[in-house]
């Protein structure tokens, strides 16, 4: 099952490669039926881990691929990866929809964000490093080709920078693997024996060595200051969807990465790093917040603050590394940055989509040609202050319940660190707020419509009308979801702790 | 079945968004909270099951628990907030009334949760929606752009304040996880942290309450609608803060932070009795009222008696909801809330000046009303303290009674007005104001000191701290503040130093260190935009031109040196076969010639990677992987031989 769920996205993709180019709706319908199964799919995971949360691995297949180099195709599932491939097949679905209309270049749009859904399954559900490192560079080139294709005017240098910042990252991870490789008699990639194997628990020098090549690379993806400055040029140059699945999903898999492979494989080494570390995670967050406060281009100040809102998740893997997988703070750390993923991939996947939204009426994304949007377009504006106000950390919203944890845990092993995170949260209601009193009150004054900007999504301006159906088709699930764990994250908060509780498998 | 308690108004809220059925919200919103209050009424002592809030390591639980205290201020809230929307009802345009009250039900809906809520982690999620709540009323006239900036400071202010909440709360959630009984039990177990989290709840506390230093928030969001005022000032958000500290008293009083609770207290009591007194616009005046009132709530749990203080906090709801009535209704008529553009329009045939002058004495301090009892249990109390305690708040006595007196003055002057209104808007809103009064009054009546003792009965135990048995030496002191202040309020002319009253007008300089604040605040966050522009920005671009101009250099050594050598070696190849037997000549020199052609064109080839295109990067880029993957296996194959 897992196996189908992480091909049939290639396949389809392939089979849309098939079709004359004139079958549009049919590329279009085979493409969103094949995300809708992997959601079907991946929800059948969620509700499986949510049932029997200390189940461990399961719908586990196994195959021999490289016995000489100890690497197999080996795959998984568990409450850390289950809800992140319902995010990614959620998104990518939503991304069918919301694009439905588009017509430039649409077999490849089609195949490069299928083939980067069978790449971030593969991530999520690989337990060998080897075949690991293939899916996290599978799932890197498509990006690369639809940030450069369908961006906008400088999108070949965003790209090309996106494509080597993220390339040097995994390069760094690619040493990182060969050092545990190295590090487990005899050599294997296989996740399990190498967690097992403890390697480098007396060896302080290569164990923080690979650690930190494992940071870097992790690091880079996540983003962490100083490793940053791809993410703002990507996010501003790349069409609508692009952003979505960057935002949403791929910066994940710094964080995904560092919780299952960092973390229990290095727990010594991780310990020993945890402070500097950690004081990396919160200048993220404070910088992140204050740099997004400055922004006058909104998917710029957006992808910022996803610089602020990962900072979260380092933290709360921080927390953990400093007071150990099994202790309280630390699990409580572990589940709040495993949940922040999950919400901030819903919360900001849906700015990036109501980013669009704006853009392909208005052809601009600068806060200050926008005023009275309220009262141009209601609906929008009530879901979009909703993801605000989940961005910024409103109980009730799952933000503040993956937030909360974070800093719980935090607040119990590096204490002086959470306190100072604590100031991001301050500053990104700030920011939100004055956004929202910028672009949503105020008297009605928005740019003419018309402009449209390249790219856009529909192919056509759809004037200053609220959101249609399609639009509403994609918003609102996202949103509903945000209120759904943000009211009530019990379960799935729970199917995430017995993951974590069985990460380091001893 | 208590979750219907503020499930009821929530979902009149959420009923709001629908397109259709508009025009009933503001009967369901009204019908909802009179089925609350039936419930919550009756139902007295319930409690339910834990909501799984978040599963790991139990720290569960959002229950609600509807003991006595809980009980007694949920019915304060409902009734308040009742009155408000049956004022509203007169004052609010019909277009704005599905958006409007659906925003009150929401606010009286968490307000209800807050009050309800068994855990610290229950209260403080409801006391951060009771936050986002009024942000979004204060500002709900969105073209208002100052509103609007009020509503921001107000939900600004009071989050920074319960970002230490949140620390604190985060902590106590690892210690003691659970409901409050545990939270209670764990505070009395000697855990150093106990105070910190107490301090830490205390700061959040202040912001709420609009203490100080964190006040100027409140007097700003005057700019929404007096509705909102009314709530706001009374049953909900403000007094969050003091019913929070009565609510954790057992957690406080295991600390030592009870005197820094009474100086908080009494001291933005005393700072807002000051600034009121210099205001001209009539909710300010109220607005720097109910910060000093909370201050004497707050001082009262300082000073050991929680009880006054909540008896307290369910009288300034009653009376300063309806003086915010009367300034609206005032406001109705004369389109401004100056007290000298409001004389027209309080000459005006109405209940106004009756109830404002009940409402007044009231708030003075006068034995006429609930508050009386717990007034004079806090003097008792702090006359059996010490000096400092009694003398601040015979002082706030007398500056309460003063401003309120003047406010009179100013808004009413000397002719008395009372006559029934004939409009059938303002009807209502002089009803709602009325019920709210009497109440008030009425209650009074009832439990004044020579009736019964509330402090004494089974609320007062509920809620612990120490009883203070009724004194005729506080009740004397008391009186004769009030009686004095009113007379220094009263006398026309009495005015300050032109510069002083300026200066305490604006909150004594607080105002404007917020607005100082709020622009060092957006200066520094452009600096960090800059700095991040300066030189992050950069740093990308700069590696992109590298990487460039390598590519460049090593097509141009390709082309200089493999191309050249290849053809130097097919040359030499050639020059050397010439020289050789004719008879193998054609053989030899046609390898050598192949050899030639295929080193040309793998430097074409090279060259061609070099071009930008997209998909020879990709090319380059899977190669790369398959040379990876090929030495990892002849490192693997070598380590794994024997």
């Amino acid at each position: 099952m897992i196996s189908l769920a992480i091909f049939l996205p290639l396949a389809a993709g392939l089979l849309i490669l098939m079709l004359p180019e004139r079958r549009a709706t049919l590329m279009r319908s085979i493409a969103l039926g094949a995300a809708l199964i992997t959601l079907g799919i991946s929800a059948i995971f969620v509700a499986d881990v949510i049932r029997t949360p200390l189940g461990g691995m399961r719908f586990g297949e196994r195959l021999d691929w490289l016995p000489p180099l100890g690497s197999s195709y080996v795959v998984g599932v568990d409450g850390l990866s289950a809800p992140l491939m319902a995010l990614t097949a959620l998104l990518t679905a939503a991304v069918f929809i919301y694009s439905w209309r588009m017509t430039e270049h649409l077999r490849a749009w089609l195949f490069l964000f299928l083939v980067l859904e069978t790449g971030l399954f593969g991530v999520f559900a690989i337990q060998d490093l080897l075949l690991f490192y293939l899916f996290f560079e599978v799932s890197l080139v498509p990006m690369y080709f639809i940030i450069g294709v369908w961006g906008e005017a400088e999108a070949r240098q965003a790209a090309l920078k996106f494509f080597l910042y993220t390339r040097a990252g995994s390069l760094a991870m690619l040493l990182g693997f060969l050092g545990l490789y190295l590090g487990v008699n005899p050599h294997t990639f296989d996740l399990a024996t190498i967690v097992a194997a403890h390697p480098y628990a007396r060896d302080a020098l290569a164990g923080g060595l690979i650690l930190l090549a494992l940071v870097l690379g992790f690091g880079v993806k996540l983003p962490i200051v100083p490793l940053h400055s791809w993410l703002p040029a990507a996010h501003v140059e790349a069409p609508t969807g692009g952003s979505v699945l960057l935002a949403g999903v791929l910066l994940k898999l710094g964080g995904y990465g560092l919780i299952r492979i960092a973390l229990p494989a290095l727990p010594s080494a991780f310990a020993a790093w945890a402070w500097p570390i950690g004081i990396v995670a919160v200048v993220s967050i404070v910088y992140g917040a204050a740099v997004a406060f400055a922004q006058s281009d909104l998917k710029r100040m957006i992808a910022f603050t996803s610089v602020n809102h990962m900072g979260y998740v380092l933290l709360g893997v921080t927390a953990a590394a400093a007071a150990g997988i099994g202790s309280a703070p630390g699990r409580i750390g572990l589940d709040g940055a495993t949940l922040q993923m999950v919400s901030h991939g819903l919360i900001t996947g849906g700015l990036f989509f109501a980013v669009g939204m704006l853009q392909d009426r208005a052809g601009t994304r600068v806060i200050a040609r926008f005023s009275g949007l309220w009262r141009a377009a209601p609906i929008y504006a009530t879901l979009v202050a909703v993801l605000f106000f989940g961005s910024l950390g409103l109980p009730g919203l799952s933000g503040f319940a993956s937030e909360f944890q974070v800093f719980a845990g935090a607040l119990g092993s590096v204490g002086p660190l959470a306190a100072v995170g604590l100031v991001g949260v301050g500053i990104t209601t700030a920011m939100f707020l004055v956004v929202l009193q910028r672009v949503f009150a105020g008297p009605s004054r928005l740019p003419a419509e018309g402009a449209l900007a390249p790219g856009a999504a529909h192919g056509r301006s759809v004037g200053w009308s609220d959101l249609g159906r399609r639009e509403l088709l994609v918003l609102v699930p996202l949103v509903a979801l945000v209120v759904v764990i943000g009211v009530l994250p019990g379960p799935l908060v729970g199917a995430i702790d017995g993951a974590t509780t069985l990460l380091s498998g001893r | 079945m208590l979750w219907l308690v503020p499930g009821l108004p929530l979902l009149v809220a959420a009923s709001a968004f629908l397109p259709q059925a508009r025009t009933s919200v503001r009967i369901c919103a009204i019908g909802a909270l009179a089925a609350a209050l039936a419930v919550v009424a009756a139902g007295s002592g319930g409690r339910t099951d834990d909501l799984p809030w978040l599963a790991n390591l139990q720290i569960g639980g959002l229950g609600l628990r509807a003991d006595q205290v809980a009980t007694a201020t949920a019915v304060v809230v409902a009734l308040v907030a009742l009155a408000v929307l049956g004022y509203s009802l007169g004052y609010v345009e019909r277009a704005d009334q599905p958006r409007f009250f659906g925003g009150m039900s929401f606010f009286v809906g968490v307000m209800l949760v807050l009050v309800l809520a068994d855990s610290l982690l229950g209260i403080f999620m409801s006391w951060e929606l009771v936050g986002a709540a009024s942000y979004l009323l204060i500002g709900f006239r969105r073209d208002d752009a100052q509103a609007q900036a009020s509503a921001v400071t107000a939900f600004l202010v009071t989050r920074i304040a319960d970002l230490a909440f949140l620390a604190g709360l985060a902590v106590a959630t690892l210690a003691a996880p659970g409901d409050l009984d545990a939270l209670f039990a764990w505070s009395r177990s000697g855990d150093a942290r106990v105070p910190v989290v107490a301090a830490l709840i205390l700061v959040g506390v202040a912001g709420k309450s609009a203490q100080l230093p964190f006040s100027a928030w409140l007097p700003q969001a005057m700019r929404g609608p007096t509705p909102v005022s009314a709530l706001l000032h009374s049953a909900t958000m403000v007094a969050a803060g003091a019913f929070l500290l009565v609510r954790l008293f057992p957690l406080f009083a295991a600390t030592p932070l009870l005197p820094a609770i009474v100086a908080l207290g009494l001291g933005s009591s005393l700072f807002a009795g000051l600034a009121a007194l210099a205001q001209t616009d009539l909710k300010r005046v109220l607005a720097y009222s109910t910060i000093g009132q909370l201050g004497e709530m707050i001082a009262a749990v300082g000073l050991g008696v929680p009880a006054a203080a909540l008896l307290l906090l369910f009288a300034q709801a009653g009376y300063k909801a309806a003086l915010f009535l009367i300034a609206g209704r005032l406001q109705h008529d004369a389109g401004t809330t100056e007290m000298g553009g409001l004389r027209e329009a309080a000459r005006k045939p109405g209940l106004a000046q009756a109830l404002f002058i009940v409402a007044g004495l009231a708030l003075a301090g006068i034995p006429i009303s609930i508050a009386f009892s717990p007034r004079d249990a806090i003097l008792g109390r702090a006359l059996a303290i010490g000096p400092f305690p009694s003398i601040a708040l015979v002082a706030i006595a007398i500056l309460t009674a003063a401003y309120i007196a003047r406010a009179y003055r100013l808004v009413f002057g000397r002719r008395l007005v009372i006559a029934l209104p004939r409009a059938r808007s303002r009807w209502a809103m002089d009803a709602a104001a009325a019920a709210l009064v009497f109440g008030v009054v009425g209650l009074g009546i009832a439990t004044s000191p020579l009736l019964s003792d509330p402090l004494g009965g089974s609320l007062g135990r509920a809620i612990g701290g120490s009883s203070a048995p009724v004194s005729f030496g506080a009740t004397g002191l008391g009186l004769l503040a009030a009686i004095i202040g009113a007379g220094i309020g009263l006398r026309p002319g009495a005015q300050g130093a032109p510069r002083l009253t300026a200066w305490a007008r604006g909150g004594f300089g607080l105002d404007a260190t917020l607005a100082a604040a709020a622009l060092g605040a957006r200066a520094a966050a452009a600096a960090f935009g800059r700095v991040d522009a300066r030189s992050f920005d950069p740093i990308g671009e700069r590696a992109a031109h590298a990487f460039g101009s390598a590519c460049t250099a090593l097509g141009a050594i390709d082309v200089r040196v493999f191309d050249a050598a290849a053809g130097r070696v097919a040359a030499t190849g050639l020059r050397l076969f010439r020289l050789n037997d004719r008879g193998d000549r054609g053989v030899v020199d046609a390898g050598f010639d192949r050899a030639a052609l295929v080193l040309r064109a793998a430097g074409d080839r090279w060259r061609r990677v070099q071009t930008g295109l997209l998909e020879q990067y990709l090319v380059a880029v899977g190669a790369w992987l398959v040379v990876i993957v090929v030495a990892a296996g002849a490192v693997a194959l070598r380590t794994a031989r024997p």
